[in-house]
């Protein structure tokens, strides 16, 4: 019985581990091979102060907690530099590091012999030397903590962004989050649960080593979650059961040693390759059950139009009825990349309630032109102002927060997510979006999820696409990632809009709805302004237009005015070459 | 391990004429009809870089069991072994496959190997009543442990002696030393100082190293700019044979000592090893000690290899520590396979510095803190992976045959 | 049970040993140097984080040492080993990434698909050739001394012959017409193609070259230590770091990471305790990433 309790209590304590991993990994993309060695900050933590001071439960607990979560953190630091490959060496720099800590710093840590006679929590088991079945109230506890913990972070608004942050992180900035804010959380809430693991891990076993926290535990705690399924945490609890016990039931079967181990760990590795291959999304799918809570559309269309949009700094003297005043005012924007300059002086202003162009030919910076307007490319010089307040020095993200945002020419949506959540995780102000409130205020998260889901859907029905609300969104046709582009745009609520031509690649039939969408936003009050290449939907769109040459604003006047200027058409027909404005790198 | 124990054991039953040779000197007659079970369980790195112990202690071990029950069992109980990998030292994989050996198998009595392993069950083993036996681990964490006995003399007790008597056999003043960075190399570290001590000579090189490695030439540049007349291993496995190659090579040619030697490590040292001398617990497969004798002849003939002492010390615990618990067990009245006789037992024994069999020759007793006192023997190796024993130690200090 | 660390190893730096260090530090070094091209190649053309190169390395070194077992001369096994080797990393390429690139895998799941094939593979070879260290036999040593400094023919000789194979494949791909399109492959993918050349042959072609060298890698690690299953781990993270350090893309700059680590872990010796040198590769690969990701001679490339 003990064996068997012992293989249960084993498997908690992992798939806590994978809970942990599970966020970094499966939910923002970030990959971490130093989760065993964190697991050791855990676990270490708790040996120290257990035999050295004489702690006890559940302060040793706290403790771990607090020593991993600040360690975690500080790895975040680092890897908010890099991706891919490069956190893979960097994560892994730190495992090494750390269990080179474990083994040589032999006064603290007990080097490679490890620390033993860690004191089990006695007033709970009721022995000095209680049995896995002793033991296993303590293991459910420390499991249901991280468990719930975890379900109420994972399907949080906070959850939510991190997945749109793996997604898209320009994306994801594009409607006002603040990425670097939620790497580092995730790192800390990460630290946490490899804390809360570690914790228990030195009070089950009662003894500590560097072995258990190798390389080859990190890579085993990956197997745990990409066998389960990254990014659902019943697929960790799944992977961890799978991957703990099917070794320990397989000692039952008696079979040689030698073959047996090496047979399970070729099975393991082949699993792993075969994995990645045939079923990368593991055993139990991001998105177990897809089927949404029904909530009818309670809001007209014309409501979620006039009704949500917002600019919280409103300017001094804008009255509805004053259309005609600038919203946005660049001035001598000035950029260079090298020896190119994509903006160079360059300046314009938008008004409210009106459609504004900018054309020109291909490579005259246009799309740079989003980029400094948006804050997601620096400026050398030069100011931008909104709603007469100056946001030069603001961050992309804070610059949506205040009105500001943009779609993308390639779309940019969050492919892996559902299509809802692509809408949901842009409506600005959630409580729960944010670690302080998704604690702080644990009521009014719960009570306003319904709400933003039927926003959410609301603003689906506007773009016609609310019956797909439940499907991943990247197997939406790109017609229509373009209309959810435009869903989650209207979901930032912001009042002026930056539309990277927003009817390019699609058929006819969508074309005129998209342009139908946008007419209708921008005579609900909104600043629209277009980066368009089809002079024939500038024209049908724009009632002013900005035509740029070089990184200057050669003319402006209506969009029929430009056209019939003879110099302009040469300017902008004259001239072929590669399109390389709008793949520029680096956004 | 539980199909191929049994179908060794017929093969043991086939070779019986060889194996009673043993069962009469070994003075486990069976005392009642021998129907009974005990149940032993093992934890051996049957897989991973330490599966060169494994292979020999699962051997040395079994045959043991199977000399026990083939002589009729020891005293009333047939054994019946049950080995598990600890993968080398793994603790994690150590605890589950001893709750797996405790609690599925209902083992009484565990062979346990490697410090960390150890160390870890050790907890299980008092809480069940369940006697523990190492023959193989070296950490001093193994010292002055509840129900943990100990057979492999340890670097503490060994090392001071052997320091002294080979600083002046060659006339060392300067002694550099080369250590495993953990529990054990560091004791072996403060052992070879107090050796020095005795023998007022001087220690001028310390290098800790990681445990496993295989390039050695950071200590080795040090050690030789120190410029030490005699160089000291306290290292272990595999290592000990990379250091004295890579010392050879780059031209470091003063005498070095140690306390560990393998077959392994003689075979990655080739040529090298030659002068090598280690003080080791004493078997010598050439012994003329009886017990020892049948033991190698009987290991050489199933296995086709020579014995050395890793097999040894776990064929001393399972063919002659146990069967005399059980007998005094038996004489006290009690079921050995009941939870904490055994220890209760090796207990009362220790106490009364009782003088177990062993292959070593002579008699071994164990210490109250868990160690082992028994023959051990300085042996000189050569370079084809053999070694010849040239000197004695008895009662902390050596002696040279003859003299 | 727990040791004062500090009597061990007073931290003061000791000098004495800084030649012997540095020579150490040059030989290993240029191990190091050709193992971070053979991987530098395969990850700068393909960008496939070939963690099973550390498996190549050793299906080479076992290849080696059976050749020489055999009684085949050492470099008739040196360059059996390599040929091994080179044929695994393509078969490699061709049965695992192949797959995985046809499918789009992310980054992170060909990673894992390169570890879950070495796990695998290390049981394979432990089951064939047993756990324990396999010798190369009859191994030509001797003992050099240059003054003070001393080391073995064989350092001297794995040193010369990595120099030799990272100077061949410098020249290969400075000069030759594949070198030109593996070149092309790695600066512009799209470009590659409308050259005509076909990117399956242009990564069967790396993987051959860089496992090739990192099966001769092996056999003379073997050579100088012994062959095991797991020996490919340390060095193939020796070459991953060096070529992080160095920058992707540049075989000057693999060579040069792997100098700069050679140097860096055995001059470390003069001020830290010889048990701790091995994690200063981890705190230099920590300290480039933080301070410069692209490495320390990254192509001025966009």
């Amino acid at each position: 019985m003990a064996f068997y309790v012992d293989i249960v209590n084993s498997a908690l304590i992992v798939a806590v581990l994978g809970f942990s991993l599970n966020f970094l990994i499966g939910y923002t993309g970030l990959i971490s091979l130093a989760q065993g060695a964190m697991y050791g900050v855990g676990a270490y933590a708790t040996a120290i102060v257990a035999t050295r001071a004489g702690l006890d439960l559940p302060l040793t607990v706290v403790l771990s907690v607090a020593v991993t979560a600040v360690g975690y953190t500080l790895i975040a630091w680092p890897a908010l530099r890099v991706t891919g490959e490069y956190l893979i060496l960097l994560t892994l720099a730190v495992q090494f590091v750390l269990v080179g800590v474990y083994t040589s710093w032999t006064s603290v840590t007990g080097g490679s012999g490890g620390i033993a006679g860690i004191p089990r929590p006695t007033w709970l088991t009721g022995s000095e030397f209680p049995s896995p079945t002793d033991l296993l109230p303590f293991v459910l506890v420390i499991f249901f903590i991280g468990l719930g913990l975890s379900l109420w972070i994972g399907h949080s608004p906070f959850g939510r962004t991190l997945r749109a942050v793996r997604e898209n992180e320009s994306a994801a900035v594009s409607i006002g989050k603040n990425v670097t804010y939620y790497k580092v959380m995730v790192f800390l809430l990460a630290g946490v649960l490899a804390g809360l693991a570690g914790a228990a891990y030195a009070h089950y076993l009662a003894f500590v080593s560097p072995v258990s926290f190798s390389l080859d535990q990190s890579i085993f705690l990956i197997a745990v979650i990409v066998l389960g399924g990254a990014g659902n945490i019943f697929g960790t609890v799944l992977g961890s059961f799978i991957l703990v016990g099917f070794p320990q039931l397989l000692l039952l079967l008696e079979l040689d040693n030698q073959v047996a181990g090496l047979a399970q760990r070729f099975a393991y590795g082949l699993l792993l390759v075969l994995f990645m291959i045939y079923r990368p999304q593991g055993l139990v799918p991001e998105y177990l059950h897809i089927p949404l809570r029904r909530v009818a559309p309670a809001r007209r269309r014309r409501d979620v139009v006039a009704g949500t949009r917002r600019s919280r700094n409103p300017g001094p003297p804008t009255g509805d009825g004053d259309g005609d005043h600038p919203v946005v005012v660049a001035t001598e924007l000035c950029k260079s990349f090298g020896g190119v300059r994509p903006a160079d002086g360059l300046s314009l202003s938008l008004p409210r309630g009106k459609i504004t162009a900018l054309v020109g030919p291909n490579g005259a910076g246009k799309t740079t032109v989003f980029n400094l307007l948006t804050g997601v490319t620096s400026l050398d010089a030069g100011r931008v102002e909104l709603h007469g307040r100056d946001v030069t020095d603001l961050a992309a993200w804070q610059r949506t927060g205040l009105g500001l945002a943009r779609t993308f020419q390639d779309v940019r949506i969050f492919g892996g997510i559902r299509v809802i959540d692509n809408v949901t995780t842009a409506i600005p102000d959630q409580p729960g979006d944010r670690v302080s409130s998704l604690f702080g205020r644990p009521w009014a998260t719960w009570r306003t999820s319904v709400d933003t889901t039927e926003k959410a859907l609301s603003y689906l029905d506007f773009v016609g696409l609310a019956d797909r609300a439940g499907a991943l969104a990247s197997t939406l046709a790109f017609a229509e990632q373009k209309l959810l582009g435009l869903a989650r745009l209207m979901a930032t609520e912001a009042d002026v809009l930056l539309l990277d031509e927003p009817a390019s690649g699609v058929d006819r039939q969508w074309v005129d709805k998209i342009l139908e969408l946008v007419r209708e936003l921008a005579s609900d009050g909104r600043t629209v302004c277009i980066v368009e290449h089809n002079l024939e939907i500038v024209r049908a769109l724009a009632s002013h237009a900005y035509f740029m040459d070089a990184g200057k604003i050669v003319a402006d006047g209506t969009p029929d005015e430009l056209m019939a200027d003879p110099h302009l058409a040469s300017i902008y027909f004259g001239r072929s070459g590669p399109p390389t404005e709008d793949t520029h790198a680096g956004d | 391990m539980k199909r191929t124990s049994r179908a060794r054991a017929r093969l043991a039953a086939a070779g019986a004429a060889l194996a009673l040779t043993a069962t009469a000197c070994g003075g486990s007659g069976g005392a009642g009809g021998g129907t009974e079970t005990l149940n032993m369980g093992a934890l051996f790195a049957m897989t991973g870089e330490g599966s060169f112990y494994g292979d020999v202690m699962s051997k040395g071990s079994q045959l043991a069991v199977d000399q026990v029950n083939s002589g009729g069992g020891a005293h009333g109980y047939t054994f019946e072994l049950q080995v598990e990998d600890h993968r080398s030292g793994q603790v994690d994989a150590a605890v589950s496959a001893a709750r797996k050996l405790l609690n599925v198998d209902g083992a009484t009595v565990l062979l346990s190997s490697f410090t960390a392993p150890t160390v870890a069950v050790q907890p299980l083993a008092v809480d069940q009543g369940v006697l523990l036996l190492n023959g193989g681990g070296v950490g001093s964490d193994l010292v002055g442990k509840e129900n943990l006995y100990n057979n492999r003399m340890l670097g503490a007790q060994l090392l001071p002696a052997m320091v002294s008597w080979s600083a002046e056999r060659h006339n060392a003043q300067r002694v550099a030393t080369i250590f495993w960075n953990d529990a054990a190399g560091r004791s072996d570290n403060e052992a070879v100082k107090q050796g020095c001590q005795q023998a007022g000579c001087q220690v001028v090189a310390e290098e800790p190293h990681a445990i496993g490695t295989t390039d050695y030439s950071a200590q080795l540049a040090r050690i030789r700019s120190a410029n030490p007349d005699m160089l000291v291993i306290g290292s272990y496995g595999n290592d000990v044979g990379y250091i004295i190659q890579q010392a050879r090579r780059v031209g470091l040619t003063v005498p070095i000592i140690g306390n560990e030697w393998t077959p392994d490590a003689a075979k990655i040292a080739g040529q090298a090893m030659e002068g090598y001398t280690a003080i080791i617990d004493r078997f010598d497969p050439a012994t003329s000690d009886p017990e020892g004798k049948a033991f190698a002849q009987e290991y050489e003939r199933r296995y086709g290899e020579e014995p050395e002492f890793y097999a040894a010390n776990y064929y001393d615990l399972t063919r002659f520590v146990l069967p005399a618990l059980i007998k005094m067990a038996g004489d006290a009245g009690e079921d050995p396979t009941e939870p904490g006789v055994l220890a209760a037992e090796m207990a009362t024994a220790v106490e009364q510095g009782h003088e177990f069999d062993t292959v070593y020759g002579e008699s071994m007793t164990f210490n109250q803190d868990g160690t082992v006192v028994k023959p051990a023997a300085v042996f000189e190796a050569d370079g084809q992976g053999q070694i010849t024993p040239i000197a004695t130690f008895e009662d902390g200090r050596i002696v040279m045959p003859g003299g | 049970m727990i040791h004062p660390a500090t009597a061990i190893h007073p931290a003061t730096a000791d000098f004495g040993p800084a030649p012997q260090l540095a020579f150490d530090g040059l030989l290993v070094g240029s191990f190091y140097a050709m193992l971070a091209v053979s991987f530098g190649i395969i990850f700068s053309t393909t960008r496939t984080f070939h963690f099973a190169h550390a498996l190549t390395f050793t299906v080479g070194a076992y290849a080696g040492v059976v050749a020489a077992e055999a009684g085949l001369p050492f470099w008739s096994a040196v360059l059996l080993g390599a040929l091994a080797a080179a044929f695994f990393g393509v078969a490699s390429d061709l049965l695992v990434y192949r797959p995985l690139r046809r499918r789009q895998a992310k980054q992170l799941n060909i990673f894992l698909a390169s570890l879950g094939f070495l796990i695998a593979g290390e049981a394979v070879v432990q089951y064939v050739f047993g756990p324990n260290s396999r010798p190369l036999p009859s191994v030509p040593v001797t003992g050099v001394q240059f003054g003070s400094l001393a080391t073995s023919s064989l350092q001297i000789l794995i040193a010369v012959v990595s120099w030799l194979f990272v100077l061949l494949v410098a020249a290969f791909l400075r000069w030759s017409k594949y070198g030109l399109a593996i070149r092309g492959v790695e600066s512009n993918a799209v470009l590659a193609d409308a050259f005509g050349v076909s990117r399956t042959l242009i990564f069967v072609l790396v993987f051959f070259i860089g496992s090739f060298l990192a099966g001769a890698g092996g056999v003379l690690f073997a050579a100088r230590d012994t062959a095991t299953p797991g020996m490919g781990l340390e060095p193939l993270l020796a070459a991953f770091i060096a070529v992080f350090i160095g920058g992707i893309g540049s075989i000057a700059g693999a060579a040069v990471g792997g100098l700069v680590l050679g140097f860096a872990e055995s001059l470390g010796a003069i001020v830290l305790p010889g048990y701790l040198t091995n994690i200063v590769a981890f705190v230099i690969l920590f300290l480039v990433l933080v301070v410069r990701p692209r490495g320390l001679l990254a192509p001025r490339t966009t």
